[in-house]
């Protein structure tokens, strides 16, 4: 009897609670793309479709909730690129009940779009419509930037060294890496594509190879000419000696030129210094640093010589064995 | 076959043997060192490498022809003949590949240093031929001139 009775307490309890309606303002808010705990197990998505060349659909997912228990009225959504003057799209959501969440997908046509890369900004409410409990969470920035690749070769270039201290005297192994991150093939044009004139203090040993494409040393220069597909790259790696006179301690910085045609015209007309990926700064110079007496760099250009593969060693027995078939049968002798 | 089987013992040792093998090693790269340093080239031995500041070439165990001059042995020692033959047979042999290993050392370090586009043709394709072919044509011409020919066959006596 006391149990059904406390049964019927707490059904009543809970149909109260149900009725009872919330009187707070809605939040609407951007959750960060996979935020879990959305209602019914949802979870947030912001994301793009990636990197496009010019003139290609991208599809953008945004997800807005609704933190409070308040019902938010109509109210729109807009998406926009590298600040809120570049609009991408807007949609209008007829209502948004409190606790529950809608995802919208947006399709961007990136024809016209500034190749490089872009902030792609999602904002809920933009025209104020709903009052809510809190205005500055209404948008959310997509996290990987979106590169739109122009129809044109794009290059970049990366420069290192195979240490950071080296002894007067030693060799440097440099390696760099040029990437086509254009959407139309980089020709091998009037011109070099590639230059590094080495500076005082560096000798070219002569050393130089690369994937694709022709390298040469020129005196202390180091010169590349080919093409690079589009999203394609090449590496080149030439070595130089450090001056046996070069002083402790003394920085030797140089950075190499890429040359490039922007605008597909046949005629390298752009241009960058390599990077050295090892800082946080762009286009910055690849140094080292001579250290007498210090830990020796790690041995260079060394390789293996073995005389016979795998295969050749087989190829080798059968020759043998069939030589010397050939050779008792031909005497007509006979192996004990 | 007892022959055989004691090369073929002395060839397993060798190549087991951390301490031939690393001798046989460093004879190599010592000596690859002084014909690149005939050559001008500042060529020092550190182990068993040899290093300029341009490019190295480790004489790994498998850089010393052991293989080849194993089998080249294994082919003079069973092939029925006298043992002056032999004794000339394997001392041409082991001499002829070893030289022929100094020589693919060295030019393998100027490949390496003045043409590398073209250092794993030459290593891998030209070199491997170049070897196999030597060490089978040098045992055919041994064979051919000190291998024992089988006696006539008596001519048989009319009465």
């Amino acid at each position: 009897m006391v149990t059904a009775l406390g049964g019927a307490v707490v059904l009543a309890s809970l149909g109260a609670m149900a009725d009872d309606p919330c009187t707070k303002l809605p939040d609407l808010w951007m959750p960060a793309d996979g935020t879990s705990g959305l209602a019914n197990g949802g979870i947030s998505v912001q994301e793009t479709t990636g990197d496009v060349c010019q003139g290609d659909t991208v599809t953008i997912t945004v997800t807005v909730d609704n933190l409070s228990c308040g019902d938010a009225g109509p109210f729109y959504v807009t998406v926009y690129y590298d600040g809120t003057t570049h609009v991408i799209g807007t949609q209008r959501v007829d209502g948004l009940p409190g606790c529950e969440f809608t995802t919208l997908t947006f399709v961007w046509d990136t024809d016209g779009v500034p190749a490089g890369e872009h902030e792609v900004l999602a904002c809920a409410d933009t025209t104020g419509a709903v009052s809510e409990l809190n205005e500055s969470n209404n948008c959310i920035t997509i996290e990987q930037d979106l590169l739109v690749r122009p129809n044109a070769p794009l290059i970049e270039a990366e420069k290192t060294a195979d240490a950071e201290w080296y002894e007067p005297g030693s060799t440097v192994t440099f390696r760099v890496t040029l990437w086509n991150e254009g959407c139309d093939e980089q020709e091998d044009n009037p011109g070099h594509e590639f230059i590094d004139a080495l500076p005082d203090g560096l000798t070219a040993t002569g050393y130089a190879t690369a994937t694709s494409g022709t390298i040469s040393v020129d005196g202390n220069t180091i010169v590349w000419d080919g093409s690079i597909t589009a999203g394609g790259s090449v590496t080149l790696v030439f070595k130089a000696r450090i001056d046996s006179t070069a002083e402790d301690g003394s920085d030797i910085c140089n950075q190499g030129t890429v040359h490039w045609d922007s605008n597909g015209d046949g005629t390298n007309d752009a241009s960058e210094p390599t990077d050295n990926p090892d800082t946080g700064a762009e286009d910055d110079p690849t140094c080292l640093t001579v250290d007498i007496g210090g830990t020796p760099p790690p041995l260079s250009g060394t390789i293996d010589a073995p005389t016979l593969s795998e295969w050749g060693a087989i190829v080798l027995v059968l020759l043998f064995v069939s030589a010397f078939v050939v050779m008792v049968r031909r005497k007509g002798l006979t192996v004990a | 076959m007892a022959t055989i089987a004691v090369a073929v013992g002395v060839l397993v040792w060798i190549a087991n043997s951390s301490g031939a093998m690393q001798w046989v090693q460093t004879v190599l790269a010592t000596i690859t060192a002084g014909i690149l340093r005939v050559c001008g080239e500042a060529a020092v031995v550190t182990g068993s490498t040899v290093q300029t500041d341009a490019f190295g070439i480790s004489v790994v165990t498998a850089c010393t022809g052991l293989f080849t001059t194993g089998l080249y042995v294994i082919a003079v020692l069973a092939f029925p003949t006298r043992w002056r033959a032999r004794a000339i047979g394997l001392a041409i042999g082991v001499a002829g590949i070893f030289l022929l290993n100094l020589i693919r050392l060295v030019s393998l370090y100027f490949v390496g240093v003045h043409f590398p586009n073209v250092l794993d043709l030459v290593h891998q394709g030209i070199w491997q031929a170049v070897f196999i072919v030597f060490a089978v044509i040098l045992w055919l011409l041994w064979a051919g001139r000190w291998g024992r020919e089988r006696s006539p066959e008596p001519k048989a006596v009319s009465s």
